[in-house]
């Protein structure tokens, strides 16, 4: 046994008491001053301050005066169904309004790769999301997935799946999109945030920066379902715009709720 | 020995089932191969779904729940800020915020996960607000003296310990914050790396990278503070 081994063998937080006892190490123990005084130190108990009693009352004033029964947050399941359904919601209110126009020009596989990069931003952002709202959750996917997603993996796929035109076909009805993108942004932002409320947020600038990725995969989605502009530039530029600010104002509204 | 009187104090203070005794743990070790990631005994296990339990009847707005809660994790909490601040009046304060919001957040808590890294999430967020505002109002956070406080009756023997662990516990203070507080959520609240991970919302790899990280230091530190007879007895171990 040696102390980088002993060190290994802490850092898994095995107990120094079962630690003492395992085969190699007593004899390294007996060597080694440093092991030992980390050991001893782990072993010495914690010192517990004394508490006034009042504290026990004041808690329990807390928790009986408010007791009531309470639903626990959703699983993963349910929340990445309610994500999909609250950017449907929205994305059919803007369609209703500016109609189908780009998603009937679209081929098959650029239908089929702007959707499902839509959908996976906003599977893996409610996934992220729902981590993030849920204290001492095990971290599955990382946060930032849904983020790379749609800001640097939108203008990639919109790049390779669309032709680049002149500059000055790009400018063309570009403020409509971006209005639009944000209508439908701020109100699955809205929505979501909503529903992200009942969790309780450690970091809620990351939780707003994935509230607005949700809000930002909406806007991507509607846009190409009624936008009839499909040229890269115009994508990138407008419709990406309308992701970005989604998730920067989520992020800045998060920085405000956690000061 | 040296060694042997630290054990013999040192056993007295571990939790019944682990004190088998310094004799028979010295000569028949048990085989537990050192590679198996640490296992939960028993009465922790049996900890953790009494509390599991006690979580999903405080859901259910069953009040004694509430209070066995308290009862039950409170102390692990107060340690716990106490070796981060270390003064009983603040202690408090955080103690009573933390469960208030432990009450406001109680749906954010999923049914059979464990309930320890929940709470001490919200443990530790409610210490960072705290120490913001304490910033803001020219506090100063004190560093974890307290932690190593020893209970022991004994003064010669509570001096000398005293004495061993104030050298780790300065060597503690020369860590960076994440590797300090990652050593002290191991020690104080008993959790494991997978544990500590979750409550700090990381990886436990880097919970143990982290940990691995602080021990080095801690130990480098001790080379550098120890005796030079200490030191060369020393050169036999590692």
């Amino acid at each position: 046994m040696t102390c980088r081994e002993v060190d290994q063998l802490l850092s898994e937080g095995r107990p120094a008491a079962e630690l003492q006892r395992l085969p190699g190490v007593p004899p390294h123990l007996e060597t080694c001053v440093r092991c030992r005084r980390i050991l001893e130190w782990m072993l010495t108990p914690s010192p517990e301050p004394e508490m006034r009693a009042s504290l026990a009352e004041r808690v329990q004033a807390i928790t009986h005066t408010d007791l009531k029964k309470v639903k626990p947050l959703p699983p993963l399941g349910v929340a990445a169904l309610g994500a999909v359904a609250v950017t449907a919601l929205v994305a059919a209110l803007h369609v209703l309004t500016l109609g189908v126009d780009g998603w009937t020009r679209l081929s098959a596989t650029q239908a089929g790769l702007m959707g499902g990069l839509a959908l996976a931003v906003l599977l893996s952002a409610a996934a992220s999301l729902l981590s993030s709202i849920r204290p001492g959750s095990a971290q599955g996917l990382p946060p930032g997935l849904p983020l790379a997603l749609l800001v640097m993996g939108f203008p990639m796929l919109a790049a390779v799946l669309f032709p680049f035109e002149e500059w000055s076909r790009v400018l063309e009805h570009g403020i409509e999109c971006l209005a639009a993108g944000l209508m439908v942004a701020a109100m699955t932002t809205g929505l979501t945030w909503l529903a992200a409320r009942r969790g309780y947020s450690v970091d809620w600038s990351r939780s707003g920066a994935l509230i607005g990725a949700v809000g930002g995969a909406a806007a991507i989605f509607a846009l190409q379902v009624s936008c009839p502009a499909h040229e890269a530039g115009h994508l990138i530029v407008w419709h990406g715009l309308a992701a970005v600010i989604a998730i920067g104002g989520g992020y800045l509204a998060g920085r405000r709720m956690n000061s | 020995m040296q060694w042997t009187a630290s054990w013999d104090e040192t056993q007295k203070m571990v939790p019944r089932e682990m004190a088998a005794g310094p004799a028979s743990a010295m000569t028949d070790p048990p085989a537990i191969p050192a590679s198996e990631p640490p296992a939960a005994s028993t009465e922790q296990s049996a900890q953790r779904e009494l509390l599991i339990e006690l979580m999903k009847r405080y859901q259910d707005a069953d009040a004694s729940a509430a209070d066995e809660l308290f009862r039950q994790v409170n102390p692990v909490l107060a340690r716990y800020y106490y070796s981060l601040v270390n003064q009983p009046g603040q202690v408090e304060d955080l103690l009573q915020e933390c469960w208030l919001r432990v009450h406001r957040a109680r749906q954010s808590y999923r049914p059979g996960e464990p309930v320890l890294p929940w709470i001490v999430a919200i443990a530790r967020h409610t210490r960072v607000d705290h120490f913001r505002r304490w910033q803001r109002s020219s506090g100063r956070e004190s560093s974890i003296d307290a932690l190593t406080r020893h209970p022991s009756t004994d003064p010669r023997k509570a001096l000398d310990s005293r004495q061993r662990a104030d050298a780790v516990r300065k060597a503690m203070e020369t860590l960076p914050e994440g590797q300090r507080e990652v050593l002290i959520m191991l020690k104080v609240t008993g959790m494991t790396a997978a544990e500590v991970a979750r409550a700090t919302g990381s990886t436990a790899a880097a919970v143990k990278q982290k940990a691995f990280r602080a021990y080095q230091a801690i130990r480098q530190a001790l080379k550098m503070r120890m005796e030079p007879e200490e030191n060369r007895d020393d050169l036999q171990g590692s």
